[in-house]
């Protein structure tokens, strides 16, 4: 995390971003003309209905996917017409996920699926075993770093999908519906710990069709209707001192 | 992605899906053993033939012959004038001189004439049989004959005018006498048309006419020696473990100077070419100190006017003949290789399909195309190297017990000794283990490919 980041410094920038997807005859543009910039350190809500076009929007942003039309911009330096390994690079070194679902590999331990993405960048047994049980420690589950995913709850999962995503170090976590998998009071709890990171200096780009949540979480909301920004402003949340918010002051989740 | 934590991840794969890898091990374990088994035999019957081929030193020795006799008794050359080999020859004789000559030459341990006289009869503990005797000096009793020995000894050098001789254990066994209790026991030979035959009589004389339906009275056999035989009596001072095959298993290995005399005595001498007893010998035997020394001295020896012949030269066309069998034996093995390339495919597409979302969820981490992919070929080597090595074991095994039951079947049905047609050397084991290790690659590169170019978005959509 790029704690020491100064706030306002643009991070992501897209200039009129269009996906289009073929089915066929018909062709529905995912993304319709998106410009968009995410400052340094800020935590930004996505909010829309299915298809309103957030999942690509995510997608398009962590390099997963390219965009049909314009073009998505990291500190100024353009995603367009990298390669394949220069897009996993940025993946590897720039962006940690957090999934729905919380994709974690069902028969990796905990502790093994937070030191993955470091194995992915080629970094020592021990050293990433070191730095994934000091990620599970600060998510408060330091004691089951040899459960496997199945042997863990549902806010457990995603505790251990944010360690993972953190391993890294990136400069923007990307979270799409984080909390659609979780009953209330674990998703006050996994919410809870992102505006915690984003307190550390954290920035965090959230999807979710949770307005409500989104609203009480995040400083700015942006509404994607049909592929389109319809609606882009600051939130209450923005006003709240987060001086006093840290990962560890979360509340432990249930089973813990 | 660091090539042991991809390694690490392939093993660990493998053992997550215990069944299926058991199973599919299963089947290129059972391609590799085939392959070892064919691979195998040829290795085991080139051995046998080289091993007899060392044991007699054939490699480092070389036939001096007369020009344009080479390979020809006179006996058996057209026409069949036997001994009529001085009229035929043009080219410079074999004589003492030439042997003094060639003992000189560098690379040389020792030179002698062949003395060898293939047919003699020899009675040995009251019975007959057809023998043959080889002159041999002292010098050229190495190592290899020492090592050969299974009682007794050979003679020594201040023995090379003495009438001793080192008996073949091949006969000795037909005979069901012990090499040890042969030791000091004397052999008679003679001229093979001295020998005597064995007469059938009645065990003892009737005291009267049979009487109807009484019992036949059963025969006796008895050895009868012609009476102006001329036995030559030897001490037998050694046994030496004879060639299990062929026709030397019959050999009494004497001094040369004996040996000599036993040719001469067989009365075979022209027929065989040469007159030993007069210093003109049919060929010349030739030992040199390692395999490298026969080329440069067969030349130097064939610049005086001689033809050679070193087994050398039918070696080489052994070991054609070998290459040529092991090759096919290898594609026969190798058809169930193919078999285990089609299961290491079916195998590994399984594998990427049910871990697409697994995949999506690597690349959305940071896996480049070719971390997928050398994932997943890692998984299929891995299958290939294990597989390959249960194979190579699980073949060896079936080789042992194949030469078990062949040494049973040579022992009980042709009275030969042990044999081990099958020989798993350390090459092929490894070379075994390689081929599969890198027909599973193979098998795993398109599974591989279609996993590496996976679109995440798309993976990570999958249920």
């Amino acid at each position: 995390m790029n704690a020491t980041a100064a706030k306002g410094e643009t991070l992501i920038e897209l200039v009129g971003v269009r996906k289009r997807y073929r089915f066929g005859e018909a062709a529905v543009n995912a993304l319709d003309g998106v410009d968009l910039r995410v400052a340094k350190g800020s935590f930004v809500g996505v909010i829309g209905r299915s298809g309103s076009g957030k999942s690509t929007f995510l997608n398009v942003v962590g390099g997963l996917d390219r965009p049909s039309e314009g073009s998505v911009l990291v500190q100024g330096r353009a995603l367009m017409g990298r390669t394949s390994d220069e897009l996993a690079a940025y993946r590897r070194q720039v962006i940690g996920f957090i999934f729905q679902s919380f994709n974690l590999v069902p028969h990796l331990t905990a502790l093994e699926n937070v030191a993955l993405p470091l194995a992915l960048a080629g970094q020592g047994y021990f050293e990433r075993r070191r730095r994934a049980q000091e990620l599970l420690d600060k998510v408060g589950l330091g004691a089951r770093t040899g459960h496997r995913p199945t042997e863990l709850s549902g806010g457990e999962r995603q505790r251990v999908a944010i360690a993972r995503a953190l391993s890294n170090d990136p400069q923007l976590l990307l979270a799409d519906e984080p909390t659609g998998n979780l009953d209330s009071r674990t998703a006050e709890e996994i919410m809870g710990m992102l505006r915690a990171l984003h307190a550390e200096g954290c920035t965090i780009v959230l999807v979710t069709h949770d307005r409500e949540r989104a609203e009480r979480y995040c400083e700015r909301i942006v509404v994607l209707e049909d592929g389109r920004v319809k609606e882009d402003r600051t939130t209450s949340a923005a006003l709240v001192d987060l001086s006093a918010a840290s990962v560890e002051a979360a509340p432990p989740a249930e089973g813990a | 992605m660091r090539l042991s934590d991809v390694g690490a991840h392939a093993f660990a794969n493998l053992a997550r899906h215990k069944l299926r890898t058991a199973l599919t091990l299963c089947g290129v374990g059972i391609g590799v053993a085939t392959l070892t088994v064919m691979v195998s035999l040829g290795e085991g019957i080139k051995r046998l033939i080289e091993d007899q081929v060392d044991k007699a030193e054939l490699v480092t020795r070389i036939t001096v012959l007369p020009k344009g006799a080479a390979g020809q008794l006179p006996i058996f050359r057209r026409g069949g004038r036997g001994g009529q080999q001085d009229d035929d020859e043009a080219g410079p004789k074999l004589d003492d001189d030439v042997v003094e000559q060639l003992g000189k030459l560098p690379g040389v341990v020792v030179v002698y004439p062949d003395t060898h006289t293939p047919w003699l009869g020899a009675e040995l503990d009251g019975r007959v049989l057809q023998a043959e005797s080889e002159g041999l000096p002292a010098k050229a009793i190495t190592a290899n004959y020492q090592r050969a020995l299974l009682a007794g000894r050979y003679w020594t050098e201040a023995e090379s005018q003495a009438e001793v001789a080192v008996a073949p254990s091949r006969v000795l066994e037909d005979l069901g006498i012990k090499p040890e209790a042969a030791i000091g026991t004397r052999v008679y030979f003679m001229r093979i048309d001295q020998l005597g035959r064995y007469e059938m009589e009645p065990e003892e004389l009737p005291a009267a006419p049979d009487a109807p339906g009484a019992e036949p009275r059963p025969l006796r056999v008895r050895y009868v020696r012609p009476p102006d035989a001329r036995l030559i009596e030897v001490e037998i001072i050694g046994v030496y473990e004879s060639e299990e095959f062929g026709l030397a298993g019959r050999r009494f290995q004497v001094p040369l100077t004996f040996g000599r005399r036993l040719l001469a005595e067989s009365g075979l001498e022209r027929a065989l070419g040469g007159q030993a007893s007069a210093g003109r010998y049919r060929a010349l035997t030739v030992k040199v100190e390692g395999r490298t020394d026969v080329a440069p001295v067969r030349e130097r020896i064939e610049q005086k006017g001689f033809d050679t012949f070193a087994i050398a030269d039918a070696l080489k066309f052994v070991a054609i003949v070998f290459a040529v069998i092991e090759v096919l034996l290898a594609f026969f093995g190798g058809i169930g290789l193919v078999v285990s390339f089609f299961g290491i495919a079916n195998t590994m597409v399984m594998a990427v399909l049910e871990r697409t979302r697994e995949i999506g969820v690597f690349k959305a981490l940071g896996a480049r195309d070719r971390d997928v992919r050398r994932i997943f070929l890692a998984e299929a080597a891995a299958i290939g190297v294990t597989g390959g090595a249960l194979g190579v074991l699980f073949g060896w095994g079936v080789g042992q017990g194949l030469n078990r039951v062949g040494s049973w079947v040579m022992r009980e049905a042709l009275n030969e000794r042990l044999v081990e047609l099958f020989y798993v050397p350390g090459w092929l084991a490894v070379a075994c283990i390689g081929v599969s290790t890198v027909v599973a690659a193979v098998a795993g590169l398109y599974p591989a490919w279609r996993a590496a170019r996976l679109d995440p978005v798309v993976a990570l959509r999958m249920e």
